[in-house]
């Protein structure tokens, strides 16, 4: 669980991130909270469309037109990095904070070798020559476990298998010891076993480092094993954050308990899994109220009105666990259910 | 890699020989030809050329043979005569031709006279052919001699005068047209969707919509003709340089065929070639810069901290020329070809126009030997497209 007194690295404060496209204004991000402290492994996780990547793009300031922050903070040691101007961006992308992407093999330049791509980042950030570039290049190839590290550190992207490519962006990300590393979905182009070893890795550099990780994914299993603190998105907003454990034990937002539920589980026999009905709503329509409200079973089970009405703040539920439900929220015309049920079971 | 070359080379020589006899064949067998105009005269004219003459001109330019026959002999200068073994002739009695064919009128089916080739009333035999001048080959570097642009000099000697005007020419275009066009295309994808971008792709497109024909005729009456008229200083209108020395106003007197004179004669050439392939070029390197400012690695590049200067330089521009490059070296037979309409247009003796004059005079050795070098320049150009992929693309290995 992570330490509240402690000051977060990064801060995010009610982003807003929209793309102006010509369908209309897509809302991917809409009012995103979020804290990573110092050396912890915050799970971001959601459907595709969601806005995890859109985030982690926004935290590095590399969303392009026709997208825009619109709206927010995001304080990193603490500056805000909305409002900080290129040439200051510059210093903190690759040497404070570094990302490393989907699919790994087409996030590395074809036409430049393995050494020189990673040996750029230190170039840059730490003025190391060609030379010493190349040898560093290759201790951390050694370092992220990539065998037979010298000869790979000369070869071209096309030469390396996905697992290879993925342990290379590592090394590319870790070559100036960040404070923070931005994995999204690290090993979602990777064989199943190749995943396993990948996160391992993103793990022992985190021990080693001491670089904190938002660890971006759809995949609740990855999440489960690595992440300490997790925030769940849906459609461009937290809806749940928690530590990990209480988040699988206790979930108790409507949609997370539908992600949970849908996992199938070893041993269990089940017809059929669970789903959550309907789909992601279009981000460029969004419902009024609750954005989960037209898929939420909860809301017909306690006959919730609100929730088509009033967008539900993110609010404290149980120190360190948010949600963002009108099923725990109080509000002037209806009291919420969930909270006065857990409130009268408390008092007995 | 050396196994390859071969193999290329052989494919090389077999697409070279095909095109060359593909047309050879073409030219031979296209209606009208050098002896079309002599058969018009009638015969109280003066000028009446009798059968007798024909035929001796038909001797002499090989055209009494058949098309194979004069196939091979330009392309290797054989057969000269008869197969001689140990002093004994062979094949001497093969007939590979006719002095002079027997024609004969017919009303066609539309009702209109035609001649045909009824029979031959003098065969010509491999043996006459001893002792006829051949040349050695177009093989071997002897294109023949010139039938009627500089009549009976060797095709060699017309281009070597034509081909320096060319190079000039299309070498300068190439280069200004490439030095400009690349920096705007690339700025123009980096800026995409701005006011530069839109005014810049819109000129573009009208820059290779624009005909040079018309273009050119602007041109000239823009910078040369009106101003002339109007006392101002002006362009000479075509021509590579003047015969005469000419005053300018603000400039004084221009020395025919010095090195201003020359360098004023090009100005407009060159420019209107500039402006049309400066069109070409920013578009083709805009969209491949856009294509590749789209990948994932862009953003890589970015999120490693690098510079916009640096991440658009080297690691996108790196791949956006990929194309580029095997697209420049068909300059290369450009090179030599010329640009036949802007040489019309502005007079400019380079080689463009000479094959223009070629074909339209029925010179077929002269027009045989640009098509051939043509061919051969084509394919080299081929080979070098793609041993340069290997250079600027390390995913292409040839195997």
């Amino acid at each position: 669980m992570a330490d509240n007194n402690k000051k977060p690295l990064l801060e995010i404060r009610n982003l807003k991130t929209y793309f102006y496209t010509e369908d209309g204004v897509v809302k991917a991000v809409d009012g995103v909270d979020l804290e990573v402290y110092p050396g912890e492994v915050l799970g971001l996780v959601g459907e595709s469309g969601c806005g995890k990547s859109v985030t982690s793009l926004a935290i590095m300031r590399l969303i392009s037109k026709p997208g825009k922050i619109v709206d927010g903070e995001i304080i990193f040691d603490g500056r805000d990095l909305v409002k900080l101007g290129e040439p200051e961006l510059m210093k903190i992308r690759g040497n404070r904070i570094s990302m490393i992407f989907q699919q790994p093999q087409s996030a590395l330049n074809p036409v430049f070798r393995v050494a020189d791509q990673i040996g750029e980042v230190l170039e840059v950030h730490q003025s190391l020559g060609k030379r010493a570039g190349d040898a560093r290049a290759i201790e951390l190839l050694k370092l992220v476990g990539m065998p037979d590290a010298e000869s790979r550190a000369k070869s071209f992207p096309h030469e390396l298998s996905g697992g290879q490519a993925q342990r290379v962006m590592i090394a590319m990300g870790l070559a100036c010891v960040p404070d923070m590393l931005i994995a999204d979905e690290p090993t979602t182009a990777l064989d199943v076993t190749i995943q396993a070893q990948i996160l391992n890795l993103i793990r022992d550099m985190r021990e080693k480092f001491g670089s904190s990780v938002i660890l971006i994914t759809h995949d609740l299993g990855v999440i489960a094993e690595m992440a300490e603190r997790v925030a769940v998105m849906y459609a461009g907003e937290i809806v749940e954050q928690a530590d990990v454990i209480p988040l699988f034990q206790k979930p108790i937002h409507p949609y997370t308990k539908g992600l949970i539920g849908s996992i199938p589980v070893l041993g269990r026999v089940r017809d059929q899994l669970d789903v959550i009905p309907g789909s992601v709503p279009n981000l460029v329509n969004l419902p009024p109220g609750c954005r989960f409200a037209p898929r939420c079973q909860a809301r017909k089970e306690y006959n919730l009105s609100i929730c088509t009405e009033k967008r539900p703040a993110l609010h404290d539920f149980e120190p360190g666990h948010k949600v963002r439900c009108w099923l725990y929220q109080d509000d002037e015309q209806h009291v919420a259910p969930l909270k006065a049920k857990k409130t009268a079971k408390e008092k007995k | 890699m050396v196994a390859y070359l071969v193999r290329r080379v052989l494919q090389m020589i077999l697409v070279v020989f095909i095109s060359a006899i593909a047309s050879f064949a073409l030219l031979s067998l296209a209606p009208g030809g050098p002896l079309a105009g002599l058969r018009q005269t009638p015969a109280t004219s003066r000028f009446y050329i009798s059968a007798e003459d024909i035929a001796r001109i038909r001797t002499k330019y090989d055209l009494d043979l058949t098309i194979p026959v004069r196939f091979t002999r330009w392309l290797i200068g054989v057969p000269r005569g008869p197969l001689v073994i140990n002093g004994k002739e062979y094949f001497g009695d093969l007939v590979v031709g006719c002095r002079q064919p027997i024609e004969e009128e017919f009303l066609n089916d539309r009702g209109k006279y035609e001649t045909r080739v009824t029979g031959c009333s003098e065969i010509v035999y491999l043996r006459d052919l001893t002792g006829r001048s051949a040349s050695r080959g177009i093989l071997l570097g002897d294109f023949g001699v010139s039938w009627r642009l500089l009549r009976d000099r060797p095709v060699s000697d017309l281009i070597v005068s034509r081909l320096p005007k060319t190079l000039q020419l299309i070498g300068l275009e190439t280069l200004f047209s490439i030095l400009i066009g690349v920096p705007l295309g690339i700025y123009s994808a980096v800026k995409q969707y701005s006011k530069f971008d839109y005014f810049f792709t819109s000129l573009a497109f009208m820059g290779s919509a624009m005909p040079t024909f018309f273009f050119g005729i602007l041109m000239i009456l823009a910078f040369s003709i009106l101003p002339r008229n109007a006392g101002l200083p002006y362009l000479p209108p075509g021509l590579s340089e003047s015969v005469r020395d000419y005053t300018i106003p603000l400039l004084g007197t221009i020395t025919a065929g010095s090195a201003s004179d020359r360098v004023l004669h090009l100005i407009l050439p060159v420019s209107v070639l500039t402006l049309v392939n400066v069109a070409f070029w920013s578009r083709y390197i805009r969209s491949s810069m856009l294509e590749v400012l789209r990948q994932d690695y862009v953003r890589t590049a970015r999120a490693k901290g690098l510079r916009e200067n640096v991440v658009i330089m080297k690691h996108a521009l790196r791949n956006g020329l990929i194309p580029f490059v095997t697209i420049v070296v068909f300059t290369l037979p450009g090179l030599f070809s010329g640009a036949i309409i802007t040489e019309s247009i502005f007079s400019w003796p380079g080689m463009g126009r000479l094959y223009l004059l070629a074909l339209g005079d029925s010179d077929y050795p002269v027009a045989m030997a640009v098509f051939f070098i043509i061919a051969v320049l084509t394919v080299i150009a081929t080979l070098l497209r793609d041993i340069l992929y290997t250079v600027v693309d390390p995913r292409i290995r040839l195997k």
